[in-house]
């Protein structure tokens, strides 16, 4: 279908879609952030792909007086449109394969949902009827450079559910989460009704007869009616947001002892750095005799940690500080009151504290956040202090939040 | 004159410039939502939309002959200034408007360099600045404090001066050899 001239066409898609994958490397590692990246990488090759297929029917225009008189010179813009997305799936496919690769040659692992990067191959398809449309309407180098960055806008600001349909992705971290497949459906069906409806714009509309004319318009309006009723439909169940919910991933990446670290198995790349952090912190805990929980796990959305475990909530830093290190552990059970509407500011001041007072014991100088922390610092090495961390521990671990009182504001 | 700026396809070029800037100073502070990271401001697309516009500009369709090397030269380099001018112009709309300094400036560079990269690649320049536009939208964190002042100071007065030469080559280059066009014997 494409001659090997026009290859080079896939040139500029794949160095897009490298930057998009490669620009921020926070989803290295899981497979379900593979698949989303990839998925979110058409949000800038698709326009990139639209204007491809405006210059592939630029390229035909020349030859319209002769095409626009035989049989089938009626499927020319078809066929430039059909070129482009030939040359999009197979720099989709290819930009698949770059993040698989990526992912195993970093400790990988989690769930994905891979069904939903067809998501990316409908967009692909969408974006080269678009730029195939648009050059096929108005022939010029204009249009060329114009297709692009207007299906770009058109996704930034065009009106619900228009959005929802050019932009699949990227999410964000996907760690414990998974799409919703009823509402990742309904978009489908939106992209293939928009893709209908482009379809059949590109129909030579003055070249039939009249009562072609009226059959094809009423294919038409019944299309567009198809495809609002779907956007209506969309808009109405919310698929403006996006719908996440729990995945069956967990945190069983394990490493070490006492305590014993797990993440989950998306972000086992992080592991040993984790681990090297929380070990440290928990050497400054323990030598005060502060009793820590024998496990520590990643915090994950809408899970909460098993029973008589801490959680720690988990970047993608490699390096972190003893004051980090320290802070990590400062949540040793999953208590109901962090997630009130009104959060236990003593006890995250309490957080703090300890983290501050473990750093010093580290070498480190510790950072006042208040006047009064600043008043109350020159008394961080007393025995009291210590005998309040301890005791304040306890209570951060047996959910006894409301009973935790700073160290300056003791009698 | 006419027939150069037509041979261009220069007044649509230039229409489609002052739509940008035009467009652009009246929405320069609206962000564009970008899923890389938070959303863009409208001005700081703007440099690299008009140099990739401007990239239209740089073949003709004016046949070669009867044209005297010198005088087709002058009508390049004239031409070059010309439409790195309006770009410039454009820009400094959108910098008055956005309260952005050295827009100007930063648009003029990169459209020189556009025009000198049409040398080789004649309208495929266009990719430049479709490279800085893909750049910006995938790089909105890393670039979130950036400004075209702060490039311009970062790039002191040895980078300030490396880079008007680079441009002054560029447009000299274009003016000397033009751009190659898809069919022989044409003077862009």
């Amino acid at each position: 279908m494409i001659g090997r001239r026009r290859w080079w066409l896939l040139a500029p898609f794949l160095v897009v879609a490298g930057y998009a994958l490669l620009a921020n490397r926070d989803w290295v590692g899981g497979w379900a952030g593979a698949v989303d990246r990839t998925t979110g990488s058409t949000v800038l090759t698709g326009p990139v792909l639209a204007s491809i297929a405006a210059g592939l029917q630029l390229g035909v225009t020349r030859l319209r007086p002769i095409s626009e008189t035989t049989v089938r010179g009626h499927a020319v813009p078809y066929r430039s449109a059909a070129q482009a997305a030939a040359i999009g799936v197979v720099g989709y496919g290819a930009t698949l394969a770059g993040a698989v690769a990526v992912t195993l040659s970093v400790p990988h692992g989690g769930p994905a949902q891979w069904w939903t990067g067809f998501a990316g191959v409908l967009v692909l398809v969408l974006a080269a009827l678009f730029g195939a449309l648009c050059a096929h309407l108005l022939p010029s180098p204009l249009t060329v450079v114009a297709a692009g960055p207007t299906l770009f806008l058109i996704g930034a600001f065009g009106p619900a559910p228009l959005p929802e349909a050019l932009r699949f992705g990227p999410t964000g971290s996907l760690v414990g989460l998974q799409v919703v497949a009823s509402v990742y459906l309904t978009r489908f069906a939106l992209v293939v009704a928009l893709c209908v409806c482009l379809g059949v714009a590109m129909a030579p509309w003055r070249v039939y007869p009249r009562r072609i004319r009226l059959l094809t318009a009423a294919g038409a309006a019944g299309v567009v009616t198809a495809g609002a009723a779907v956007g209506v439909f969309a808009a109405g169940t919310g698929i403006g947001d996006t719908r996440l919910e729990r995945s069956a991933e967990g945190p069983t990446a394990c490493a070490g002892t006492a305590p014993t670290v797990c993440v989950a198995p998306s972000e086992r790349r992080l592991l040993a750095g984790v681990q090297r952090a929380i070990g440290r912190g928990a050497e400054v805990l323990r030598s005060a005799g502060v009793d820590l929980p024998a496990r520590y796990v990643q915090q994950l959305p809408y899970a909460e940690a098993p029973a008589g475990s801490g959680e720690f909530y988990l970047d993608d830093r490699e390096d972190r500080s003893a004051t980090e290190s320290v802070l990590m552990l400062t949540h040793p059970a999953s208590c109901p009151q962090w997630s009130q509407d009104t959060p236990p500011f003593a006890a995250l001041d309490a957080q703090q504290v300890i983290a501050e007072w473990a750093a010093a014991r580290h070498g480190e100088r510790p950072t006042a956040f208040s006047p009064e922390m600043e008043k109350w610092l020159p008394h961080l090495d007393d025995a009291a202090t210590t005998s309040w961390v301890v005791r304040t521990f306890d209570q951060l671990r047996s959910c006894d939040l409301d009973r935790i009182v700073l160290p300056w504001d003791l009698d | 004159m006419r027939a150069w700026v037509v041979g261009h396809d220069g007044f649509r070029v230039g229409v489609a410039l002052l739509a940008v800037g035009l467009a652009v100073s009246v929405y320069a502070f609206v962000r564009v939502p970008s899923p890389y990271g938070g959303p863009i401001p409208m001005w700081f697309l703007t440099p690299p939309a008009l140099a990739t516009l401007s990239a239209l500009s740089v073949r003709n369709e004016i046949p070669v002959v009867g044209w005297a090397d010198r005088r087709l030269r002058r009508a390049r380099l004239g031409w070059a200034l010309a439409v790195t001018a309006l770009t410039g112009a454009c820009a400094a709309l959108v910098g008055a408007n956005a309260g952005q300094d050295r827009l100007p400036e930063l648009t003029m560079t990169l459209t020189g360099l556009t025009f000198g990269a049409a040398v080789a690649v004649g309208r495929g320049s266009a990719a430049l600045g479709a490279a800085c536009l893909v750049a910006v939208v995938g790089s909105t964190v890393a670039l979130h404090d950036l400004t075209p002042a702060r490039i311009w100071d970062h790039l002191a007065w040895p980078g300030q001066t490396a880079a008007a030469i680079v441009c002054a080559v560029a447009v000299t280059a274009y003016a000397r050899f033009g751009a190659p066009g898809s069919a022989g014997g044409l003077s862009g």
